[in-house]
C-alpha cells in the first residue's frame, strides 16, 4: 500500500496543492516561506496529531467568509432559520485529501475504505475534512456569546469590545469544542488533473460515506522528524537543558524502555541483570539505614514514633534498569582507545560532541526507533499468543524529516540522504514481507541533499504573490512530470543542473547568462546598482543561447521569475550561417536557438532590433529575455551618433564605457579593444571592435577587467539594464 | 498414541497451507469437539502465527451462540488472530460497510417480495392469512418508498432491530449470502481476510 497523492485545499498557504509522493522518497524543495513546512503539517496534523489542528491552520483570507457567515448568523438573531447547511463551509476549511494505491492482495486492509462491492480498481481517496460537529451547537453557542458581550458592553455604555469580536475570535478560544476531522470516501471518478499547477478537489457528494473513527488506524504509521530538534552547545546559556529531547541519551533511554527493558516481561537473559540490580539495591540499602542511623536517631529522641503507633521510618532505594541511563553523561564519546593496562579510557559526555555529529546521530537512531517500534523489535514484539491489545502492524511507514541538513557540511548531508532510506527498510521482516512499504518525505533548503536523489523526486514549493484583497499562495510543482517522459531534452537539464547549480530550487529569480564573462560581473552590476534586487536570493546560471531552452519546461513549470541574459548572435544564412558583423537591412538571421524558438520566437535580425518591453517577455509567465539591442553611439570627431548593433557581451560593454576602456592598461583582449575604439569615428570602431572579439580569445576577460578596475564604474551594458530593471520590477512588486 | 491424537494429526493436515482441504467433524455431544477445534486453531496459532499476523489475516471461527462464542475465546486465551463471531454477528461484520450494496439489495429483494406477495394476494381467497399479506404489502411497500431517505443501515446481532434503519436477522444473513456469491470482491475481502 502507498500513498499515491496528496491534495491538501485550505491549509494555510496551501489554498489548493496537490504533491505526488513517490513509492521511496520524495523531497520538497522551495525558497524560504513557500509551505513545505506547513505541507509537513497538514500530513501531520491530519493523519496524527488530529486534535491540535487550530484556527492559525485555516488559509488565512477564508475567515472573511467564515466571518460573514457569523455575521449572518447573529443578525438574524433567532428570527430566522439560519443557514446551517455544512456545504456554506465546504470551501472555507481545511482538508486533506488522500489517494492511495493498493495491491490485489492488499483488498482485506481497506476493506472499510472501499466505496462500494462493484468497486474495481487500485486506487481509493478518503478525505480528511475539518468541520463543525454540530452546527446547531455551534450556532447557538457562538449567537449566546455574542449576544451576551454585546449586551454587556451596551449596558456599560463603554467602546470597548468583549470577545467574541466576531466568529473567528470566538472559533480561536471554541476551535476543539466545536470542529473535529471527519473523514469521507471520494469517488475515483470524479478525481480531476491539475490544472495550472492547482489541485482541483472533488465537491463532496451529500451522501459519500462517511468513515467513522481514524480511516487509516492500522493502516499506516506516521512519524515526523522536526527541524526543531533541541541540539545546545554546553555553554550555550538559557536554554532549560533537561528539556532537550532530541539528544542521543534521551533516545537511547527511550528505546531502552520499549524495547530491551529487562523488568518488562523478563526472560531468562535477563534474570542475571536484574539479580544483580536486586543484591546492589540491598547492600545499597543497608548502606543507606546505617548512614542514617545517627539522624534518626535523632528524631527518636523528639519522641518520634514514640506511642500511639506512629508509623516508623524506613529508608529503601530502588534501583531500576532504566535509571542507569538517566543522567546526561550517560553517552559518552570515546576519544582514545583503551590502553593495554585496560585503563578506562576517556571519554566526553554527548554534549561536548559536535552539533553535526549530534544531529546526524540523533537522526538516524530515530529512524532506526520508527522502525523498529513499526516492525515491534525486541520486547514490543507481541508473539500472537500474547493479549488482545497487540498492536497491528501497519502496511505503510510515511516517515517525515524536516530539514535534516542543520548543523551538517555538505557530504554528511549527501550521506544522510543516501542512507536514511536504507535505515528504515533494514529490517528482517521487511525482506520476509514484500506488502510493507516505507515512504520517506524530506523538507530541506539544501541543494546537496535536493541533488542527491533523482530529480523526479523533487516537489517544488511555487508561491504566488496575493491577490487583491487576497493572501500570498503557494502550489506545488511535481518535478516527475516536468522530467517525467525521458527524452534528451530532460536528460540534459537534469544533468546540467545536477552537475552545475543547484541553488535555483531555492531562489527568488534566475538569471540565465550565455558566457563566464557575465558569470562574473552581472553579479557586480546588481551589487553596485540595483541596491534592492541584491536583497532578493538570486541564482545565476550559466548555461549558452543554444541550451537555455532546454531548460524551459523547467523553468515554466516551476514558475520561477527568469532572466535570460543571451547574445544576439547573427549569422547570414547566405553564407553557411557563418557569424557576420551585425546590420540592419541584410537579412541576417540569428543562431541563437532561444530567441529564436522560446522568447521573442523571432529568426531575423531585423525583427530582433528594437524589441522591447512586453515584446521581450513572455505572455502571461515571468520570463524575459535580454539581448544586445542597437545603440546609438558617437566619436568626438563624429558630426552625428552612429547605431551599432554589439554581437557580443564583450562588445556591449566596450561602447557603453568607451573612456574607461581606453584608458585601461590591460593586455590580451582589453588591449584589442582599447586600440580598437582609438579611431576617429565610431563608425569604424565598430566592425573593430567586433573583430577583434571574434578573433580574441575571452576567457580572462573579465578576470583582467576585474583585476584592473573597480567593477562600481563600469556602466551596465544597455540591453543588460533594461533586463536587470524588468527583473527588480518583478520580484519587488511597487508597494502603493 | 491414543484416538485424540489421531484425530488432530489428521485435522492437522488438512490445514496445511500447501494444500489445505475442507473437512467436516462429526462426533456426538462431550466427545471433545471444540477440543480439537481449539487444539487445531492452537496449530495454526503456533506454525502460521507470524505469517498471518504480520499480513492482518485472521481466523474466523463461527459458532451457533454467544455463549458458545465466549467459550471458545476463552479456552483461546483471547487471543486477536482468531476472530470468534455467530453467524449473525460475522456476516454484518463482513458486509456492514457497504451500505449502497445493502440499499440495493434491500431494494431489490422487498420488489421481489412484494410482487410475490400480490401475486399470491391475487389467487388467494379473503381470510386471516390474506389480511395479513394486505398488512405485509403495505409494510414493505412503506419500507421500499423510505429507502433512499435512510442513511446508515443498522443491525444488531443480539437485539431487536425494530427501527425504521435497521435489517433483521434473516435480511442479514440473505445478503451477506448473496454478496458472497454474486460479488467477486466481497469473496476477495473473505478470503484475504480469513485465508484458513
Amino acid at each position: 500500500m502507498l500513498f499515491e497523492f496528496v491534495e491538501i485545499r485550505n491549509f494555510r498557504k496551501l489554498q489548493s496543492c496537490r504533491i505526488d509522493l513517490l513509492d521511496n522518497k520524495s523531497v520538497f524543495v522551495g525558497a524560504n516561506n513557500s509551505g513545505k513546512t506547513s505541507a509537513m503539517d497538514a500530513l501531520n496534523l491530519f493523519l496524527k496529531a488530529r486534535e491540535k489542528i487550530s484556527t492559525r491552520d485555516f488559509t488565512l483570507s477564508n475567515w472573511r467568509g467564515i466571518n460573514q457567515i457569523g455575521d449572518k448568523w447573529q443578525k438574524l438573531a433567532g428570527a430566522e432559520q439560519p443557514d446551517l447547511a455544512v456545504t456554506s463551509w465546504e470551501d472555507l476549511v481545511p482538508q486533506l485529501d488522500v489517494w492511495i494505491k493498493i495491491l490485489p492482495e492488499e483488498v482485506h486492509y481497506v476493506s472499510h475504505l472501499i466505496p462500494t462491492l462493484g468497486w474495481n480498481s487500485n486506487r481509493l481517496g478518503v478525505r480528511l475534512r475539518l468541520e463543525p460537529n454540530n452546527m446547531e451547537m455551534l450556532y447557538k453557542d457562538f449567537t449566546d456569546s455574542f449576544t451576551a458581550a454585546r449586551n454587556m458592553t451596551e449596558k456599560a455604555g463603554k467602546s470597548l469590545r468583549l470577545w467574541p469580536k466576531s466568529l473567528w475570535d470566538f472559533l480561536e478560544k471554541r476551535m476543539s469544542t466545536h470542529f473535529s476531522i471527519c473523514a469521507y470516501i471520494l469517488d475515483e471518478a470524479k478525481l480531476l488533473d491539475t490544472a495550472d499547477g492547482k489541485a482541483r478537489p472533488q465537491a463532496l457528494n451529500p451522501l459519500a460515506k462517511q468513515v467513522q473513527g481514524d480511516p487509516f488506524a492500522g493502516l499506516v504509521k506516521i512519524e515526523i522528524i522536526n527541524a526543531q530538534r533541541g541540539f545546545s552547545d554546553p555553554n550555550s546559556e538559557g536554554e532549560d537543558r533537561t528539556k532537550t529531547t532530541g539528544n542521543l541519551t534521551h533516545q537511547l533511554r527511550e528505546y531502552y524502555n520499549r524495547h530491551l527493558n529487562p523488568e518488562d516481561k523478563p526472560e531468562p537473559a535477563d534474570l542475571e541483570a536484574l539479580q544483580a540490580m536486586e543484591e546492589a539495591r540491598e547492600s545499597f540499602d543497608g548502606k543507606l539505614l546505617r548512614s542514617f542511623d545517627r539522624s534518626l536517631d535523632e528524631l527518636k529522641k523528639l519522641n518520634y514514633p514514640g506511642f500511639g503507633g506512629n508509623p516508623g521510618i524506613r529508608i529503601s532505594s530502588r534501583i531500576s534498569a532504566l535509571d542507569g541511563l538517566n543522567h546526561t553523561s550517560a553517552v559518552q564519546f570515546e576519544l582514545m582507545k583503551a590502553d593495554s593496562t585496560g585503563d578506562h579510557p576517556w571519554g566526553l559526555p554527548e554534549k561536548y560532541n559536535g552539533l553535526g555529529y549530534q544531529n546526524l546521530i540523533s537522526m538516524v537512531f530515530k529512524l532506526i526507533r520508527f522502525r523498529d517500534e513499526w516492525m515491534q523489535v525486541g520486547k514490543l514484539a507481541a508473539i500472537p499468543s500474547d493479549d488482545e491489545g497487540a498492536p497491528d502492524f501497519q502496511p505503510l511507514h510515511l516517515v517525515l524529516v524536516e530539514e535534516p541538513e542543520a548543523h551538517l557540511h555538505a557530504q554528511v548531508q549527501q550521506v544522510f540522504m543516501k542512507k536514511a532510506y536504507e535505515v528504515l527498510r533494514n529490517n528482517a521482516l521487511l525482506e520476509k514481507y514484500k506488502h510493507f512499504s516505507t515512504q520517506m518525505v524530506v523538507s530541506t533548503h539544501s541543494n546537496h541533499i535536493a541533488f542527491e536523489i533523482p530529480f523526479t523526486a523533487l516537489r517544488y514549493f511555487r508561491r504566488h504573490p496575493a491577490p487583491d484583497g487576497g493572501v500570498p499562495t503557494s502550489t506545488v510543482t511535481n518535478l516527475h512530470r516536468t522530467f517525467g517522459t525521458e527524452n534528451d531534452t530532460t536528460r540534459f537539464a537534469a544533468r546540467y543542473l545536477r552537475t552545475t547549480h543547484g541553488d535555483l530550487f531555492f531562489a527568488d529569480g534566475v538569471i540565465l547568462v550565455e558566457g563566464q564573462a557575465e558569470r562574473m560581473l552581472v553579479p557586480h552590476f546588481i551589487q553596485h546598482n540595483y541596491p534592492r534586487l541584491s536583497s532578493c536570493y538570486i541564482a545565476i546560471l550559466e548555461i549558452g543561447g543554444s541550451h537555455a531552452h532546454t531548460l524551459r519546461p523547467l523553468l515554466e513549470d516551476l514558475g520561477i521569475t527568469t532572466l535570460i541574459i543571451t547574445d544576439l548572435d547573427p549569422v547570414d544564412p547566405t553564407k553557411d550561417n557563418g557569424s557576420v558583423y551585425p546590420m540592419k537591412g541584410q537579412n541576417l538571421a540569428t543562431s541563437n536557438k532561444t530567441l529564436s524558438g522560446w522568447v521573442p520566437a523571432k529568426k531575423l535580425v531585423d525583427e530582433l532590433c528594437g524589441l522591447d518591453g512586453n515584446a521581450v517577455a513572455m505572455a502571461g509567465r515571468p520570463v524575459r529575455v535580454a539581448y544586445q539591442q542597437p545603440i546609438q553611439v558617437k566619436f568626438e570627431k563624429d558630426d552625428m551618433s552612429v547605431e551599432i548593433i554589439p554581437s557580443t557581451f564583450e562588445v556591449a560593454l566596450a561602447f557603453d564605457n568607451i573612456e574607461l576602456f581606453k584608458s585601461l592598461k590591460g593586455t590580451g583582449l582589453i588591449a584589442k579593444i582599447k586600440e580598437a575604439l582609438t579611431v576617429d569615428h565610431a563608425a569604424e570602431a565598430g566592425p573593430k571592435v567586433y573583430e577583434a572579439v571574434r578573433k580574441s580569445n575571452k576567457g580572462d576577460f573579465a578576470l583582467d577587467l576585474l583585476f584592473l578596475e573597480d567593477p562600481k564604474k563600469l556602466t551596465v551594458p544597455t540591453y543588460i539594464a533594461a533586463g536587470l530593471k524588468w527583473l527588480e520590477e518583478q520580484l519587488i512588486p511597487v508597494k502603493l | 498414541m491414543n484416538a485424540d491424537e489421531l484425530v488432530d494429526q489428521e485435522i492437522a493436515a488438512c490445514l496445511n497451507p500447501e494444500k489445505p482441504k475442507s473437512f467436516f467433524l462429526f462426533a456426538g455431544a462431550g466427545s471433545g469437539k471444540t477440543r480439537a477445534l481449539v487444539t487445531a486453531l492452537d496449530f495454526i496459532r503456533r506454525e502460521r502465527g507470524q505469517y498471518l499476523k504480520m499480513n492482518k489475516k485472521k481466523v474466523a471461527v463461527i459458532t451457533y451462540t454467544n455463549a458458545a462464542c465466549d467459550e471458545i475465546r476463552r479456552r483461546l486465551d483471547y487471543n486477536s488472530l482468531f476472530e470468534v463471531r455467530t453467524i449473525h454477528s460475522f456476516m454484518w461484520e463482513l458486509i456492514h460497510h457497504y451500505q449502497e450494496d445493502i440499499r440495493e439489495w434491500l431494494h431489490d429483494d422487498l420488489v421481489e417480495k412484494i410482487a410475490a406477495l400480490e401475486e399470491q394476494q391475487s389467487r388467494g381467497r379473503a381470510s386471516q392469512a390474506s389480511r395479513n399479506r394486505a398488512a405485509e404489502i403495505e409494510q414493505k411497500t412503506k419500507r421500499l418508498a423510505q429507502l433512499d431517505q435512510i442513511r446508515v443501515f443498522t443491525y444488531s446481532p443480539t437485539a431487536d432491530n425494530n427501527t425504521r434503519d435497521s435489517l433483521s436477522h434473516s435480511e442479514v444473513i440473505a445478503m451477506g449470502a448473496a454478496f458472497l456469491t454474486g460479488k467477486p470482491l466481497m469473496q476477495e475481502i473473505l478470503v484475504r481476510k480469513f485465508p484458513v
